[in-house]
């Protein structure tokens, strides 16, 4: 899909040619308030006539009104329309905005009824400027109406006429003649001799109608000059210069996808009228879209050819120049000068001067919209689309690119995304005009980015600016003399005669609304390059910020109250200083300036006049620190613009005046390196955000005044506003902007130890300590301290410190810890500050720095005690000893233990062996190990787990063997020689030879015999079994014998010994015989005493468990074991008369009586 | 050069665009389909006035992949509503929020993302939520119209 036309194009509304008065031609893009997008093409269809270039009224009734200049969010569109529509007698629901583009009949006027030059929109002089002249066409649109409809009445006369609401009514019965619709196209041909402005009380001027702009600004049909889309379009960017003044040097081969390589003139430079600036920039065409464009600009190799000033603007450079302009540059005065105020300021003692030396930086446009314009560029035709403040300028400047004449020029103003002053240039116009014309019969649409905005602005110059006032015995301001140092866009443009000041260096100061008995500013010129243009509130931005700071000095230095100060230089009763009081007894009200602020808050106040006599005060309320930052909790504003056409309007410029000015004051500056504009967008170039917007309470002073500017008055006074509350907020004065280069004074996050006497030295964390100049404990200084880092500053406790909070103090001021330091009694913990060297094996002489170090009574090196010797108070030297390992060294004294932070690092001797392996990993005591390493030769022991091998051979000087020694046990190898010892990382695992058993004796025996066992290895032995019954108890008596006891549980088998090598079994049995009472049965009775063979016989005894048979009298019988002392047990069939035995594991026993069967 | 289709759906319309592979979601919208009221700013996520919502949730579409877009829903300002009937909408022209009014589209997107999750914002919420840049300096206003289309004024 190609680019296509707008929705608003093509649908809603499109170019449209209307013949005005005259047949003069007017253009532009129609737009309609909220949704009714065919309402808009139906009313202009349906047109009835035009009553001018201003005026158009439709059939439908709908009024269409002229807009001459450029809505950049001002509201001056709806401003003047409702001039328009006052004066026309319609309703405000009636009428329809029309941006007019470039026509000279739109031009601003000089007073109500001629034209000036030029049409733009500046100044804040948009309804000011064209109040009395639309007034005046209004008025005569309207006393055409009613002369046409006398014309189609001619009965009526006109004394018997009115105009309202939209028609023309009889006076006398008050009928309806017709409507304006109706009459339109007669009205055209009208010339009444009567016109007359409408009398107070007025319907629509003086309310706050709303904009007729917003309903397409919330729905995303607004049309900025970005948005624009014709058929056919492109899309083109330029590839800017790097840095300021740079021209074009060489162009590399063209991307892909790229149509047309067009080399432009240069953004930013001064105009010089008539002429254009040399090549610049390289401009690329492409058909993807607008950021395809962006990124081939951006991927075009391009070389560049400084201007021999380029390198001079660097920061650090100009900041330099311009203190030596302050000191020693030659300086005009500006008019008016009044009284000798040199004199003045030499006389007064210097207790009565004061003196400040201000600064403020280069500022940004930063508009939402970046720049951009759509050219048409034909042989007999120029058609620009844009979003301009300077119809005829730009118009102007594309007949110099094209070379056609003015009147082939088309220039349509679409809405702007912010101008603010940028848009006065037309830099940017000129580069699309020139892209346009290398593809003609195209439109071309040229859009920059925003880091081309930013690095291709015509900044607000920076002012260096010392003022210097002297006051009487009682506080009165009796002299004042500003000197301002700053560049010029008048002598950059050649426009500056010499000897003359650049009114905008100036304005604010010479022009102050103040009554100062002595005053003279004068201005040094700073020829330096950076591109200039106007910035919201132009000279005013600077010179308010300098001038209110100053008397809020002065005010501070005379225990004054900054409004009745004011009050005092505005004493001379004249109309605009008794306006002036007015507005500062609204700001008192308005801003609780009688009542304190909550805690932690304090509040500033500036005022200035600007733009036609608007006055401005303003207070802001203002908490946080330097450190942690500020916040503007909220802002009054008293504002006297003579008439407020739209009081909606007023407060909302006032409320964009602050925002903006607060961002300015508080963040913004751009800055440059040797030529190249450092803050390239949004994220190094900070704006206000909606988290940060002040509360703002607007208040309008209805004075009956003449007209006075709005858009910008409101700006000036919030820089110094905030100043000066930050000033009684902290005691500290901000004279250079932006407030976040206030130097921060230093802050304490931690110190350690938080407690310790006299003599202890604190360790402080924390920021900014560079340049300390003090620091106290509880107030009381310490006279000795360390700077260690901008982070870590060393003190020690003063003698008549007592507890209390830790203060730092450097020249940005004096930041104090949040936690007390306990002062104690008794002696001072040593202070560790270094030792050197940081590593050494055993041996080595270490050097501790530090304090507190005389009776020093023991030095640990990782808990290993030290030799050691105190130096001094400040040095002591240990030698780190044999056995050490790494880890922190420490020092004792009677007061206590301090330890280092780092660790001693034990490093080995570099002739010490190193033992990198071993193998086997395991074996049994005797047998070898090869050992694996370095620095073998001379070794003199090799130990397995600590105990030495009695045989070892040096193989080589990496390898050793050894025999694993009697005795050892698991563990690491270790290989020693002169020089240090060597050892494993991991262990040798030393197993266990098997036992073995050879003999025992007795070679039998009952339950409880002690036996002796005779064999080898009886090494770790863990068990003694017979017949797999644990040993009772045994006790090795030496490697080859072991006596064990014959346990309960066990019966004739082998003896067994076992080891962790594992088990060693005799060959021959051990015969467990009975005849030891233990565990053979006894029988002490049994019952019945006879009876026949099933017969169930009770026999009473004890160990009858485990009973394995019962006979009766030899044959078997069936039993049961019913307890250890119970057997029943069931005469056998075919047993004769008998003894009965009961068997068990450990014996036989028979009966003493026989039990009578019957048989036998 | 235009070198892949890219499906999704747009203020409730499906559309099958063709665009760069690499383009992103704001370049579309504006150059490819003429939705020309999402605004550039700025390019790297600052400011804002690129905001959208991609399945209902806001994104910057300066730096949302046009190919990531595939398949899903994307709101713009002109989506908000046909007739100005949108409360947020209604609010702001009740409120006479915009002076320029270019990042406006973006505050409105923002502020339709906010009162879906939360729709009775606290000051501390819309001081959170809200961070779109207004150079003229609105956000008063902002506020005002956030909470008179909450019902909250």
């Amino acid at each position: 899909m190609s680019a296509g036309t707008n929705k608003a194009v093509s649908r809603r509304g499109f170019l449209k040619s209307m013949l005005g008065a005259g047949g003069a031609l007017v253009v532009g893009v129609e737009l309609v308030p909220g949704l009714s997008w065919t309402n808009a093409a139906a009313a202009v269809a349906t047109a009835g006539g035009s009553l001018g270039v201003y005026v158009t009224i439709g059939a439908d009734e709908t009024v269409t009104l002229t807009y001459p200049g450029a809505e950049m969010g001002q509201g001056a569109s709806t401003g003047l329309a409702q001039i328009l529509a006052e004066e026309l007698m319609v309703d405000w629901s009636s009428v329809r905005l029309l941006l007019g583009g470039y026509d000279p009949q739109l031009n601003r006027p000089t007073n109500g009824t001629t034209l000036g030059t030029s049409q733009s929109t500046g100044g804040s002089n948009s309804v000011r400027g064209y109040h009395d002249y639309l007034r005046n066409v209004g008025a005569t649109a309207r006393q055409k109406l009613i002369w046409a409809a006398n014309s189609l009445n001619p009965s009526i006369p006109v004394s018997d006429l009115k105009a309202v609401n939209g028609t023309v009514v009889r006076i006398s019965d008050g009928s309806l003649v017709a409507t304006y619709g109706a009459l339109a196209a007669t009205a055209v041909t009208m010339t009444p001799n009567d016109v007359a402005w409408v009398q107070p009380p007025y319907r629509i001027i003086g309310q706050s109608v709303p904009r007729l702009d917003l309903p397409s600004k919330v729905n995303g049909s607004a049309v900025y000059g970005i948005d624009i889309r014709l058929p056919g379009m492109l899309y083109a960017s330029v590839k800017q210069a790097p840095k300021v003044g740079q021209t074009v040097g060489t162009i590399g081969a063209a991307p892909s996808g790229v149509l047309a390589v067009v080399p432009v003139p240069a953004a930013s430079r001064p105009v010089v009228s008539g002429t254009l600036p040399p090549i610049g920039g390289v401009g690329v065409v492409t058909n993807s879209t607008t950021w395809g464009a962006i990124q081939a600009a951006r991927s075009i190799a391009v070389t560049w050819v400084d201007e021999a000033y380029t390198a001079n603007l660097d920061t650090a450079l100009m900041k330099t120049r311009a203190a030596g302009l302050m000191s020693s540059g030659t300086a005009v005065t500006a008019s008016p000068k009044v009284g000798d105020a040199d004199a003045a300021l030499v006389a007064a003692p210097a207790n009565q001067r004061y003196s400040g030396t201000y600064s403020v930086p280069y500022l940004a446009h930063a508009t939402m919209e970046p720049m951009n314009a759509t050219v048409l560029v034909t042989d007999a035709s120029c058609e620009i689309w844009a979003p301009t403040q300077v119809q005829t300028t730009a118009a102007e400047a594309a007949a110099l690119v094209t070379g056609l004449p003015l009147s082939a020029i088309k220039v349509n103003t679409t809405y702007l995304g912010g101008g603010n002053g940028r848009r006065l240039q037309v830099d940017f116009i000129i580069q699309a005009v020139t892209i346009a014309k290398a593809m003609k019969g195209t439109p071309i649409k040229t859009v920059w980015s925003r880091e081309d905005d930013f690095t291709h602005d015509y900044f607000r110059p920076a002012s260096l600016t010392k003022i210097d006032a002297a006051v009487d015995g009682s506080g009165a301001i009796t002299a004042i003399k500003a000197r301002v140092v700053c560049p010029s866009s008048k002598y950059q443009t050649g426009t500056l005669t010499s000897g003359t000041v650049d009114s905008s260096a100036v304005d604010g100061l010479v022009n102050a609304l103040y009554n100062f008995p002595n005053k003279t500013v004068e201005w040094v010129l700073d020829t330096i390059e950076v591109p200039l243009g106007s910035w919201r509130s132009v000279g005013n931005s600077q010179n308010c910020f300098f001038l209110e700071s100053l008397l809020d000095e002065v005010a501070i230095g005379t225990n004054q109250d900054p409004i009745a100060l004011r009050r005092s230089l505005l004493n001379s009763g004249t109309p605009t200083h008794l306006r002036a009081l007015a507005v500062l007894d609204a700001l008192v009200t308005a801003s609780n300036w009688n009542t304190a602020p909550v805690s932690g808050r304090a509040r500033g106040m500036a005022m200035s006049m600007s733009f036609g006599d608007t006055i401005v005060g303003e207070v802001a309320e203002v908490s946080g620190s330097v450190a942690s930052g500020f916040k503007v909790h909220n802002v009054t504003v008293v504002i006297d613009c003579g008439l407020a056409v739209n009081p909606g309007m007023v407060k909302a410029q006032i409320e964009s005046a602050v925002d903006q000015g607060l961002a300015a004051a508080m963040w913004q500056g751009q800055t440059f390196v040797t030529g190249t504009p450092q803050k390239r967008n949004f994220d190094t170039y900070r704006m206000a955000r909606l988290r940060e917007a002040p509360a703002i309470n607007t208040v309008i002073i209805d004075s009956g005044a003449k007209l006075g500017g709005v858009g910008e008055p409101g700006l000036p006074p919030i820089a110094p506003a905030i100043a000066n509350a930050i000033a009684r907020l902290t005691g500290i004065r901000a004279r250079n902007l932006p407030l976040s280069t206030m130097p921060v004074p230093p802050v304490i996050s931690s110190f350690t130890p938080s407690s310790g006497p006299v003599g202890t030295v604190v360790t402080l964390t924390g920021t900014g300590f560079t340049g300390a100049t003090a620091v106290t404990f509880n107030g009381v200084a310490a006279t000795s301290f360390t700077v260690a880092s901008a982070t870590q500053l060393v003190a020690t406790v003063p003698a008549g410190a007592t507890t209390g909070k830790i203060a730092v103090t450097t020249a940005d001021g004096t930041g104090t810890s949040a936690n007390s330091y306990s002062v104690t009694t008794g002696i001072p913990l040593p202070f560790l500050a270094s030792f050197t060297p940081a590593s050494g094996p055993a041996g080595t002489l270490v050097t501790i720095n530090g304090s507190n170090l005389t009776g020093t009574t023991a030095v640990k090196f990782n808990g290993a005690t030290a030799a050691f010797t105190v130096v001094s108070a400040t040095q002591l030297t240990a030698t780190v000893p044999a056995g050490a390992t790494t880890g922190k060294i420490s020092v004792t004294n009677p007061g206590g233990t301090t330890t280092t932070t780092p660790s001693y690092t034990v490093a080995l001797n570099p002739l010490a062996p190193t033992v990198s392996g071993f193998s086997p990993t395991s074996g049994v005591v005797g047998s070898t190990v090869t050992i694996t390493g370095s620095k073998f030769t001379g070794t003199t022991a090799v130990t397995f787990n600590g105990v030495a091998a009695t045989v070892f051979t040096v193989v080589s000087d990496t390898r050793v063997t050894a025999t694993v020694p009697v005795g050892a046990t698991s563990g690491k190898i270790s290989v020693t020689n002169a020089s240090g010892t060597g050892t494993s990382s991991s262990s040798y695992t030393v197993k266990l030879p098997v036992p073995t058993v050879s003999s025992f004796t007795p070679t039998s025996g009952p339950i409880g015999t002690v036996v002796t066992i005779n064999g080898t290895n009886f090494v770790g032995v863990t068990a003694v079994k017979f017949n797999g019954k644990t040993a009772t108890s045994f006790t090795v008596v030496s490697a080859t014998q072991i006596t064990a006891t014959v346990p309960t549980a066990t019966t004739t088998g082998k003896v067994s010994v076992t080891n962790s090598g594992g088990t060693g079994t005799s060959s021959a049995s051990f015969t467990v015989t009975s005849g030891s009472t233990a565990g053979a049965p006894t029988i002490s009775s049994f019952t019945p005493s006879s009876g026949r063979a099933g017969t169930s016989v009770t026999l009473t005894g004890t160990n009858f468990t485990g009973t394995t048979s019962v006979k009766f009298n030899g044959t078997a019988a069936t039993f049961t074991v019913v307890s250890s002392t119970k057997i029943t047990t069931t005469v056998p069939a075919g047993a004769p008369k008998g003894s009965i035995s009961v068997t068990n594991p450990y014996g036989t026993v028979t009966s003493r009586d026989a039990y009578d069967t019957g048989i036998g | 050069m235009a070198n892949v289709n890219v499906s999704l759906t747009v203020n409730g319309q499906q559309q099958t665009v063709s665009v760069d592979s690499s383009e992103t979601l704001l370049w579309m919208l504006r150059d490819r389909l003429g939705l020309t009221g999402t605004k550039y700013g700025c390019g790297i996520e600052q400011c804002r006035a690129c905001s959208v919502l991609v399945n209902g949730q806001l994104e910057k579409a300066c730096d949302y992949d046009v190919t990531s877009a595939a398949g899903k829903s994307v709101t713009t300002i002109e989506g908000l509503s046909a007739d100005l009937s949108n409360k947020l909408q209604q609010a702001w022209i009740t409120e006479q929020v915009p002076q320029c009014g270019y990042c406006q589209s973006g505050m409105l997107m923002a502020a339709t993302a906010l009162l879906a999750s939360t729709p009775k914002p606290t000051d501390a919420q819309i001081d959170s939520a809200i961070n779109n840049i207004c150079a003229c300096g609105t956000y008063a206003r902002v506020r005002l119209g956030i909470k008179r289309a909450a019902g909250m004024l």
